[in-house]
């Protein structure tokens, strides 16, 4: 792995984090009553960014910089666990699961749709 | 000010986990134990400096969010997660998928749990602690009344 490779995986990634946290707080700051917290959907989009660079089959360097670089620093699991364990603490276990299990589904389904539709597309 | 330093640390937390992820990790028929490691790691350390660092240090939120949400939330990862889980699923490896899922569920909220103990543990240390010292600060000042 040459310097070069990660200085661009680096370069996707401040972009993925920059992304996600100015995202979060948009959807945060007119989310008032909405269930799901702003990290599920940029979860989700990330995910199927994910899902359709992987079915386009870039090469190893593209690869890295969309998937590994800006996907992964798009993408938390970090600050779901986060949440999770703050709807545990405040004594809502149910919505602690739920939150979960809807993290991890919907992340798997944009990603495999992603995929999916991309490969239906080509 | 915040979002360029989320860049810097969305930067660093990136470079860092496609490290982890390229370390020879012994070969488990495929499974990705690099990022199931990134992301239990991950979980752990940012409950504790939420919880535990920012209150010890006296940092301030927008410090704590440039460490969370850019350091560390670049370093976990959930796209990596569902690549992973799909090119599993197209192998057909199912049983190692299943396993893949459950144990990142389970071992990354776990760490969150950890973390929450070690924070009370640390809490706990740093308390005796103080106490201990304003005994002998009591102990000392008495002493010295004592002589006047």
């Amino acid at each position: 792995m040459t310097l070069v490779t990660y200085l661009l995986v680096g370069i996707g990634g401040a972009l993925g984090a920059f992304c996600r946290a100015y995202l979060i707080g948009a959807i945060e700051r007119i989310r008032k009553h909405w269930l799901f917290k702003g990290a599920f959907f940029v979860n989700c989009t990330s995910c199927f960014i994910a899902g359709v660079s992987l079915a386009l089959a870039l090469g190893p360097l593209p690869q890295a910089v969309v998937m590994t670089g800006f996907c992964g620093g798009f993408s938390t699991l970090s600050s779901v666990n986060l949440d999770a364990a703050g709807y545990l603490f405040e004594g809502n276990p149910r919505r602690c699961v739920g939150y979960l299990l809807l993290t991890y589904a919907g992340a798997l389904a944009t990603a495999g749709a992603g995929f999916a539709l991309t490969h239906a597309l080509l | 000010m915040v979002y360029s330093a989320i860049l810097v640390a969305g930067f660093c937390g990136a470079c860092l986990r496609f490290a982890c992820q390229s370390l020879p990790f012994p070969y488990l028929g495929g499974f990705p134990l690099a990022t199931l490691l990134i992301n239990v790691v991950g979980s752990f350390f940012i409950f504790l400096v939420f919880e535990h660092a920012g209150r010890r240090w006296h940092l301030t939120p927008q410090v704590i969010s440039v460490i969370n949400t850019g350091f560390l939330g670049a370093f976990t990862t959930l796209a990596a997660l569902c690549t992973d889980t799909l090119t599993m699923l197209g192998n057909g490896q199912y049983f190692l998928v299943a396993l893949y899922l459950g144990l990142t569920a389970v071992l990354s909220f776990g760490a969150v749990l950890l973390a929450n103990w070690a924070c009370g543990g640390l809490a706990y240390l740093r308390m005796k602690r103080l106490n201990r010292l304003r005994r002998e600060h009591n102990r000392r000042r008495h002493k010295d009344g004592g002589g006047q």
